[in-house]
């Protein structure tokens, strides 16, 4: 068997982290606050459909807070990680020629190579596919969180009492956004 | 013997003497009463009555009832004075507003009361002690579909769109 090649390219790496699972820190951050104030606007409803006080029940609040918000966290990455490089092939040609147009435009004393013209169509291509995607799996993943939980919590478990309700119901619709998440279309 | 038939006149104007002690003469409420009627996600509303009770005669641990549409209800009274509170919830209290009326019974009037139930007599026949009437205003507005039915629909055509757009990008 032929031994793994370990060393790449400058190219290569940053290919791997433009398109990686990896988020970029910004990335990170903007994918929890998300995480967090979706996973935090249920409180609301248990409060004043339920009847949960917030200061008694503060403990469980944080708790299936904070679990939700990492199961969902989880979600969007994945989403984001399957439908970018998509978007990238998608947005390919529209990407490609507005750069080429953008370069026409320019001073045309300046020649500029064809390495730099595909690397700046890369470099706009992993930008808008960046935002897309995230915006897209953030979209989705709400959604989906959202409508699991109004599901659960107004109909299947109804009848429980309300700790239970709000343990089952959070945890289970950010757990069910999360495994959706894993999946894949080949 | 005169004294004693005097003795039992007097045993017998004991009893009855003290037969009456609990019931209250003439009697004089002045209530006031709460109902919630400003939440529009609930399922039923809740009525509160209190009311003081002036009695001509002097009256003891008197035991009321209240009997609210068919329903009947113990009412509760303070330790000291004649302090009473009774309350319910109903669904039916949602609904538009109405004048409620509530009449109250002693222990002979509520026992006169089930007597007539269980042999299927009109109640209204049987005599209350006093009775007050309220107004319900009822809520000012009320959603003709459940409010968690409205979420899940705009849930899920909000969840449809992004599917539809996903798929779009996915495929």
């Amino acid at each position: 068997m032929a031994p793994k090649q370990a060393n790449f390219s400058k190219e290569e790496e940053l290919l791997l982290q433009d398109f990686g699972r990896n988020l970029s820190k910004k990335s990170s951050v903007i994918f929890y606050v998300h995480a967090i104030f979706v996973s935090a606007i249920p409180l609301w409803l248990f409060n004043r459909v339920h009847q949960m006080e917030l200061v008694d029940n503060a403990v469980l609040f944080v708790i299936g807070t904070l679990v939700s918000a990492y199961l969902i966290s989880m979600a969007y990455k994945n989403n984001k990680f399957e439908m970018k490089h998509k978007i990238a092939q998608k947005r390919g040609e529209g990407v490609a020629a507005e750069v080429y147009s953008k370069t026409a435009e320019s001073d045309s004393s300046k020649k500029i190579s064809k390495k730099e013209k595909d690397e700046r169509i890369l470099w706009r291509k992993n930008e808008i596919a960046e935002a897309e995607s995230m915006q897209l799996a953030v979209f989705y993943s709400n959604s989906l969180f959202l409508i699991v939980l109004i599901l659960s919590s107004f109909y299947f478990f109804k009848n429980y009492t309300p700790m239970f309700n709000y343990m089952v119901s959070m945890v289970g619709s950010s757990a069910v956004t999360a495994l959706l998440s894993t999946s894949s279309k080949k | 013997m005169g004294f004693q038939r005097l003795i039992n006149f007097a045993f017998i104007f004991v009893l009855f003497g003290g037969a009456t002690a609990n019931t209250c003469v003439q009697p004089t409420p002045s209530f006031s009463h709460y109902t919630s009627n400003n939440e529009k996600l609930s399922q039923s509303s809740a009525v509160v009555v209190e009311f003081t009770l002036k009695c001509k005669n002097k009256v003891d641990d008197l035991l009321l009832f209240a009997d609210v549409e068919g329903t009947q209800i113990p009412v509760t009274k303070s330790p000291e004075g004649n302090n009473f509170q009774v309350s319910w919830t109903s669904s039916s209290l949602v609904q538009a507003s109405k004048m409620y009326k509530v009449r109250f019974f002693d222990e002979e009037g509520y026992s006169n009361l089930r007597k007539a139930i269980r042999s299927s007599q009109d109640i209204n026949s049987v005599k209350e002690l006093f009775q007050v009437e309220f107004k319900h205003p009822g809520l000012s507005s009320k959603l003709w579909i459940r409010s968690e039915l409205l979420a899940l629909i705009v849930a899920t055509i909000v969840f449809y769109v992004v599917c539809k757009e996903r798929s779009e990008v996915i495929a």
